[in-house]
């Protein structure tokens, strides 16, 4: 879900996002924020975290990043890495480095037997159903919506898009406001399953990378593909050796790279 | 009759080379204008500076009187100056409706709606969710312009429609133009092809190297002037 967000951003505005990685534990830090104001379960904060973010990150496009545009490839990248330290300096100046964990309560921890007596976690088991529903919405949002053909109008051939009358500048704020939506939901269930603190965001910044790469670039779905590829290389890495599970993620991002450099859903080449 | 369009002393620079110099020229209510020229005189600059996609001093052209010099090309395209650009540019992604519609995305009140698009190229709604780049060149030029006439543009800039297509497709293509005049849209058609801008055109400009060499009635054009003015010779 995190590299959702970041195959958007780059498909619209053929932008690397630094920043993204960040984005993604701010939005955690929001949520504890909110839990603790409000004591509700973070899970039902989610819709509202989604709301704040999108507003933030449309804030953010218009205010910032639709200056860089235009103007190569570096700036954008500057201006997001920037960005990424501010972000999280601020962080550790308001939580300090101490980690932070979000508290779903009792579904956590609690399971449930499928079929053939495989036991599953309820908690992993929601986050790949939103996964599939947040997926799911984004599809429907760009293949069906106004927006959505504004976003691939753009993403194919922006100034000719501008001369259809497209405001660009405003939908990419719309494309950054859905890609933090979509990345806060990220962020929520990121601060539930782990604990987390201000530095983490490159990590995470990577492993989205990865994603979208495995995925193959373009495609949603594919994203998906990317992040069950991943997790699973990571969870097997671990079962042989705690410390290989980078590494085996890692490999696989390779493989990939070395056997389908454009993804494994690469969408075709028109 | 009243102007729509008129470039007053325009000046276009790609960094320090300058592109057009002093260009002047209009385009009344109703009417057909062809600019020719040789590769580089200046023609497709002149269209992308009226589209907003290069700089210009806002009186430097004016749109029924008021200034659009160097506005936004998504704010020209709303007053009602569409451009349809060299090589059609057809949005691949996007289904042959959908690049329509994109095309009526600025919402301006005119004729111009599906309904007529498909009376006028009934190709285009046979595949009409087929992706745009599976039609033919002449077929993509058709839904290129297409997507022009969504707009309701008062004003329709088209940039070498002719190019790459066959003969019969070109003729196909220009048989359409009497009929959006006839629809109270005004046209500014830069073409390579010279009979074929002459044949089509109520007035035509020839460029050369960014300034204006000739400007003349269809009907009343010399051709050695003509050829004089293309070629710059004396």
């Amino acid at each position: 879900m995190f590299a959702a967000g970041l195959a958007l951003v780059f498909g619209v505005m053929k932008i690397i996002n630094l920043v993204h990685g960040d984005f993604i534990i701010l939005s955690a830090y929001l949520t504890l924020v909110l839990v603790e104001m409000t004591s509700i379960s973070p899970l039902l904060l989610t819709p509202l975290v989604m709301v704040l973010m999108g507003f933030f990150g449309y804030l953010i496009q218009r205010g910032i990043l639709n200056f860089t545009l235009g103007s190569g490839i570096l700036i954008p990248l500057v201006v997001t890495f920037a960005m990424s330290l501010v972000i999280q300096n601020v962080l550790l100046e308001v939580f300090t480095a101490d980690t932070q964990g979000l508290d779903a309560g009792a579904i956590e921890l609690s399971s449930v037997t499928l079929p053939l007596g495989v036991t599953v976690g309820w908690f992993p088991l929601l986050t790949f159903a939103f996964a599939v529903v947040v997926l799911g919405a984004l599809q429907i949002v760009i293949g069906k919506t106004g927006l959505g053909r504004s976003f691939r109008a753009i993403s194919d051939d922006n100034e000719m898009a501008s001369l259809m009358g497209i405001r660009t500048r405003h939908v990419f704020g719309m494309a950054m406001a859905i890609a933090l939506m979509v990345t806060a939901v990220g962020g929520v269930i990121l601060g539930i399953r782990t604990q987390f603190d201000p530095a983490m965001g490159p990590t995470r910044l990577i492993y989205a990378f990865e994603t979208v790469v495995i995925g193959g670039i373009g495609s949603l779905w594919g994203t998906l593909v990317g992040g069950i590829v991943l997790g699973i290389a990571q969870g097997v890495g671990a079962f042989f050796d705690p410390s290989w599970r980078e590494l085996a993620g890692n490999l696989v991002f390779l493989a990939v790279l070395a056997w389908r450099p454009r993804g494994l859903l690469a969408r075709r080449q028109t | 009759m009243a102007a729509v369009l008129e470039v007053d002393r325009l000046d276009a620079f790609y960094g320090g080379f300058q592109a057009l110099f002093e260009m002047s020229l209009s385009v009344d209510e109703g009417e057909i204008v062809a600019v020719v020229g040789a590769n580089g005189a200046g023609k497709s600059t002149l269209l992308r500076t009226i589209a907003g996609l290069m700089k210009a001093d806002p009186g430097q052209i004016r749109l029924d009187g008021s200034p659009i010099g160097g506005d936004r090309p998504e704010r020209i395209t709303r007053k009602g100056v569409t451009m349809v650009p060299e090589g059609r540019r057809i949005f691949p992604s996007l289904s042959i409706e959908e690049n329509l519609v994109m095309g009526g995305y600025v919402g301006r009140a005119g004729k111009w709606d599906l309904d007529r698009i498909y009376d006028l190229f009934p190709v285009l709604k046979e595949r009409r969710r087929s992706p745009g780049t599976i039609l033919s060149g002449g077929q993509q030029q058709m839904l290129a312009i297409a997507r022009g006439l969504m707009a309701n543009p008062r004003l329709l800039l088209l940039d070498e429609i002719s190019l790459g297509l066959a003969p019969v497709v070109v003729k196909r293509l220009y048989s359409v133009i009497p009929q959006l005049r006839d629809a109270g849209v005004s046209l500014l058609i830069v073409e390579q092809d010279v009979a074929q801008a002459l044949a089509a055109a109520d007035r035509i400009y020839c460029l050369l190297r960014g300034r204006v060499s000739l400007e003349a009635r269809s009907e009343d054009i010399n051709h050695q002037d003509l050829v004089a003015a293309y070629f710059g010779v004396q």
